[in-house]
């Protein structure tokens, strides 16, 4: 897969203030195709959107990132060198987020945010651009793109204004799109909706896409791929029929079975997990998720495991390296 | 398997019983029925969790039913009586909100805000019933005395709950409860819940977009679409066949973002 679609290595985030140093996401690395969306699941504080924001050149202020970033086989780009990075974003690399109406702008008919950035960037005449955004607003699933680009984003449904957002984002034609939590607003069945436009038209033009949530249920049935993160750090990724068929992490075993979904037994406790994710600067010096494990042994408290496997399906935890140890004997 | 209604039967008379509840909202002159008779009534111990898309007039009737509103026609009662907010006496309705940091006042200990509904008993008695509550929530009770500003967002959920608890409730009404919360978090309210319901027999109205979380906590499903019941049918009956069109493409919308797993 060297030289295709979007390679993250070793990427981490640290926090600087009053002299001190945080880690808040450490050691990443991810492969992605072109055309296959990777499903980025976790729970608050496991440095998802941290992660994004680093590939983005997004980070808050006070935070730096390392590591670094190779796009269709270019050479990397070191992710410290945050304006070369954040050079890529609406050419390179694109973004939906959460609540779409944010990203546009209240006093612009639709039209004009479309195309306006591509023509601004020069990647396209207007003419073109005005193609382009027809073309893929129509893809979004609207029947008249024309009527839709004449509003205004007031006048957008929350669904409406997603989709369009999509279609910005897609306007320079990115080899990397993020999508941060771009349905969470959205009822179920327009969700649905949402995200099998999303998906197409992420195939049809060879995109790579990261879907960051914290709904698994969505992840398992979007993506090809998915990474589990928790305190900082991938703990289980592969393909993802693999990971939710055969999940290997203690972690992911435990947010599988503590979803609430219609398997689910009626009026019977869910197989919870015991306690909170650790807060940044809090993190266990063996495994992050040892506290919290069930299956833990002594030598968890002390070894932070790496990620073993291969590309289709790794995880980092000793009790997995053990059994791989014990097959190969 | 007893029928619904024998075991309704069993369960003696219902705690709230709304009738017909319909409230309209006026809007640039346009009249748009926001609930349009609404009727169930609901018994000791038991859940109805009210499903529906946005707009379906889930949480008007989390409104009415807490007494924050008036119903232009129909009536809500717990026990007989419409349930009214006034100060100096505890509701018996009490909410569980989707944000836990908007419900809770920010400048004022956790300890003090779960003692809030509590009257007519001294300081002692007081904290003893706070420690308790928060024992009962499954937190620690040394730490009544912190603002909100140092509990997680699940911690505040369960700060809320104890809240509820401490006005004794003949009616808990859950407003999409665990929404904002992270998966391991989410299990943890539902388990909660469930607890709790079972050691203190309140009737509890779900409102949920979540069938994941109506099928473990619900007894009953009541379904709205633009304000008005498409249908009212015991749970283990509707996840396995709903009567209605419109309830079996809310099943399969989140069937089709189920996990495939084996």
């Amino acid at each position: 897969m060297t030289g295709e679609g979007v390679a993250v290595e070793r990427l981490s985030v640290v926090a600087r203030g009053g002299g001190s140093e945080t880690q808040l996401v450490e050691d990443v690395s991810l492969r992605l195709a072109p055309a296959t969306i990777m499903g980025i699941v976790g729970e608050t504080g496991a440095g998802k959107t941290l992660t994004m924001r680093a590939l983005l050149g997004l980070l808050p202020r006070g935070t730096q990132a390392s590591g670094a970033l190779s796009l269709a086989g270019a050479p990397p780009l070191a992710l410290e060198a945050v304006t070369a990075v954040r050079g890529l974003l609406g050419r390179q690399t694109s973004v939906v987020l959460q609540n779409p109406l944010g990203m546009f702008d209240p006093l612009m008919r639709i039209r004009d945010q479309l195309t306006e950035g591509v023509v601004r960037r020069r990647l396209m005449t207007s003419a073109q651009a005005a193609q382009r955004a027809s073309q893929l607003v129509r893809e979004m699933g609207f029947s008249d793109p024309d009527a839709v680009q004449r509003l205004y984003p007031h006048q957008l449904s929350g669904g409406m204004a997603q989709r369009l957002a999509c279609a910005m984002a897609m306007m320079p034609r990115p080899q990397l799109l993020v999508l941060d939590e771009p349905t969470s607003a959205l009822d179920a069945n327009v969700r649905v909706e949402v995200l099998k436009l999303f998906r197409r038209l992420a195939q049809d033009e060879g995109t790579a896409v990261f879907l960051v949530s914290h709904d698994l249920g969505l992840v398992g049935h979007f993506c090809d791929a998915i990474a589990v993160m928790y305190a900082g750090r991938v703990l289980e990724h592969g393909r993802t029929a693999e990971v939710l068929a055969a999940p290997q992490h203690p972690y992911t075993v435990a947010l599988l079975s503590s979803s609430a979904t219609l398997t689910a037994r009626r009026r019977e406790p869910l197989p919870g997990i015991e306690g909170a994710p650790p807060r940044p600067g809090t993190w266990p010096s063996g495994c992050v998720f040892e506290p919290r494990c069930t299956a833990a042994f002594e030598r968890c408290k002390e070894v932070r495991p790496a990620l073993s496997g291969d590309p289709e399906h790794a995880t980092a935890c000793l009790l997995v390296e053990r059994e791989d140890a014990r097959a190969v004997s | 398997m007893q029928s619904p209604e024998a075991e309704r039967g069993q369960q003696g008379t219902p705690i709230l019983v709304v009738e017909d509840l319909t409230r309209t909202y006026v809007k640039r002159g346009v009249r748009r029925p926001a609930l349009d008779g609404v009727s169930f009534s609901l018994e000791r111990g038991r859940t109805i969790a009210v499903v529906g898309e946005s707009g379906a007039g889930k949480s008007t009737l989390a409104r009415l039913v807490a007494g924050l509103e008036r119903p232009d026609r129909g009536a809500v009662r717990v026990h007989g009586a419409p349930p009214r907010v006034r100060s100096g006496a505890a509701s018996p309705v009490q909410m569980v909100f989707q944000h836990p940091v908007e419900a809770l006042n920010r400048f004022v200990s956790v300890g003090s805000s779960i003692a809030e509904p509590i009257h007519g008993v001294g300081k002692q008695e007081k904290r003893r019933r706070v420690a308790e509550l928060l024992e009962q929530v499954g937190l620690d009770p040394g730490r009544a005395g912190e603002k909100p500003a140092r509990f997680s967002g699940g911690q505040l959920q369960r700060i809320v709950m104890a809240r509820a608890l401490a006005a004794e409730p003949e009616v808990l009404l859950c407003d999409e409860p665990t929404s904002a919360l992270d998966v391991s978090v989410q299990a943890q309210i539902v388990n909660l819940l469930l607890a709790l319901q079972q050691s203190t027999r309140f009737a509890c109205l779900l409102i949920t977009h979540d069938l994941g979380v109506a099928q473990v906590l619900a007894d009953d499903v009541l379904v709205l679409l633009h304000g008005k019941p498409v249908e009212l049918t015991p749970a283990d009956e509707f996840f396995e066949q709903p009567r209605e069109e419109y309830s079996r493409g809310l099943l399969l919308a989140t069937k089709g973002q189920a996990l495939v797993r084996g």
